[in-house]
């Protein structure tokens, strides 16, 4: 088995929204940040995965078993922290963790004790008790040390303090190295994404936007600081400035300068944010040298305002 | 771990956090019980329709109504109507039919130690309800009722499994439960001259050999039956 998860052509039609057709395939060793604007579908798919609701087509294998099929031996491989965590109000962290962990043939004890010295979780208290923070801090706590080969969380930095988000980051990593294990996340968070993400699955109005490996993504897109502004658009221009432009073809966009005889002054990298902010205000897209870019320009408000100077370029190089 | 033994482990752990509303449940019961013993002689003097109507709510709703509000059925976003434990509980690594089983048998026990404390209370503190029974039909009795609790009482639980219910769902529900309340405000009277708890206490007495079998089928029926409603609607459901 290649996959821990595997989503083929799901569908699914709620009221007015529809989600679908998602394909998408989570291998070992990887983490997969599910990321789009709020009401793109994205805690409905988990949902989903989680067998929680009938499917409209398609199907979900985890753990090569069928979702909702009569085997649901399935879930033993999946550990699923929801947004908002239901029916968890009326226990303790205490009776909570005498429910969850005896579940669990791999329940880690030690990083469960670890987890709550290091978050200071009190384990006596209601759930329904606790603050937003505390209650994330808890659900992860009872999440991490289940060691399933898989680990779906839905926003699960969003209630977190700064000091317990970077605690928890390094917890992830930390459960990401023992092998064959692989997460499926959300997050409206491009800290996250940016720290954690391998790959990154771009949702949209319930649909596909893109599966794209982060780092392949961030570098097929760079910022040109030019001595002329061509007339015509350069290759898979994005985004156009006074003295800067935005393409999602280095290459050929390099390419292009030297036939026309623009001197790049500077080039740079762009923000992941920016180019997620990119995919997810564009549509259509076409795809082009197997990664998605927008098939139009980024509209102006986009584009770098040049009375405002870019604290990425150096003023030698503004002026020059 | 076998289905039973991890659904009982589950309800064990639902029902230590339900303390308090087992404590209020077993008050209201012994006010019920107080009462029901103080006004049967009314009741067998003829004036049943309360009676019966109390009798019945006791056996068949009053245990699902009387949970904390934490355990009852909600509104959990969108149209979506269900109890929040069964939520959690799916997001975990249990088999639908455990929880299935987990929920009977906290409705179970929240039901039946409160209904036998009642039926124990009617001989134990009413003379004339004494003086209508034998120890025979006593038992027939007893089993009637536990029986009718688990036949038309676990609709209750079954109902748990909730579902995606719109305006209109909840609209004809209330009509049919307003429905099912004027056929029995009219036909109780006509169908159980003495009322319906004192046929009970006529058939127990009349024909124990043949009432606590059929009894006992009707009840057995019933758990399996309702059972199998929940696990029906509870993969009906989307649970979003």
């Amino acid at each position: 088995m290649s996959e821990w998860l595997r989503i083929d052509a799901v569908q699914k039609t709620v009221d007015e929204f529809r989600l679908g057709p998602i394909d998408l395939m989570i291998e070992p060793g990887t983490i997969t940040v599910i990321a789009g604007m709020n009401g793109s579908g994205k805690s409905t798919l988990l949902k989903l995965i989680m067998g929680l609701a009938k499917l409209d087509h398609g199907r979900i294998i985890v753990g090569g078993k069928p979702v909702g099929g009569a085997d649901e031996d399935w879930k033993q491989h999946i550990t699923y922290v929801p947004q908002k965590l239901i029916g968890w109000d009326p226990y303790t962290g205490e009776a909570l963790k005498g429910l969850i962990a005896p579940l669990y043939g791999g329940w880690d004890e030690e990083l469960f004790q670890k987890i709550i010295k290091s978050f200071n979780i009190p384990l006596s208290k209601r759930f329904g008790k606790m603050s937003p923070g505390l209650q994330q801090k808890l659900a992860l706590a009872l999440a991490l040390p289940r060691g399933t080969r898989l680990m779906i969380l839905d926003e699960p930095m969003n209630s977190l303090d700064i000091p317990s988000r970077k605690g928890l980051t390094d917890l992830l990593a930390d459960w990401m190295e023992v092998e064959e294990r692989a997460i499926l996340m959300t997050s409206h968070q491009v800290e996250d994404i940016r720290k954690l993400a391998d790959f990154i699955f771009l949702m949209q109005n319930g649909e596909t936007l893109g599966h794209y490996e982060k780092e392949q993504l961030t570098e097929s897109y760079r910022r040109y600081w030019i001595d002329r502004m061509p007339d015509g658009e350069i290759p898979e221009e994005l985004a156009r400035g006074h003295m800067d432009v935005v393409t999602a073809m280095p290459e050929a966009a390099e390419q292009y300068f030297e036939k026309h005889g623009i001197n790049v002054m500077d080039q740079s990298g762009i923000e992941l944010e920016e180019i997620i902010s990119y995919l997810l205000d564009q549509k259509p897209l076409r795809r082009v040298s197997g990664i998605e870019v927008p098939d139009t320009k980024v509209p102006d408000t986009k584009v770098p305002d040049p009375k405002v100077p870019d604290p990425k370029v150096p003023d030698t190089q503004k002026k020059g | 771990m076998t289905d039973w033994k991890l659904a009982a482990r589950l309800a064990k752990t639902e029902l230590a956090a339900s303390k308090k509303s087992f404590f209020t449940l077993l008050v209201f019961f012994l006010l019920m019980s107080f009462t029901f013993v103080n006004s049967f002689e009314v009741y067998a003097a003829g004036d049943f329709f309360f009676f019966d109507f109390i009798f019945l709510l006791v056996f068949l709703v009053f245990p699902s109504w009387m949970k904390g509000k934490e355990f009852q059925m909600a509104k959990l976003g969108g149209d979506l109507w269900t109890v929040p434990a069964l939520v959690m509980l799916q997001q975990l690594p249990i088999k639908k039919d455990v929880i299935v089983k987990s929920r009977f048998l906290i409705y179970g026990i929240h039901s039946a130690v409160f209904q036998l404390l009642l039926l124990i209370a009617l001989p134990t503190f009413s003379t004339e309800f004494r003086e209508l029974v034998t120890p025979l039909s006593l038992i027939a009795f007893v089993i009637i009722w536990m029986s009718l609790s688990v036949a038309a009482g676990f609709v209750m639980v079954a109902s748990e499994a909730g579902g995606n219910f719109g305006t209109k769902a909840f609209l004809a529900a209330w009509l049919w439960i307003a429905l099912a309340v004027a056929a029995m405000y009219f036909l109780f009277p006509v169908l159980f001259p003495e009322g319906f708890v004192m046929w009970t206490i006529h058939v127990a007495g009349d024909w124990p050999f043949l009432v606590i079998p059929a009894a006992i089928l009707l009840g057995y029926g019933g758990w399996r039956y309702w059972q199998y409603v929940m696990k029906r609607d509870m993969a009906k459901a989307d649970y979003l």
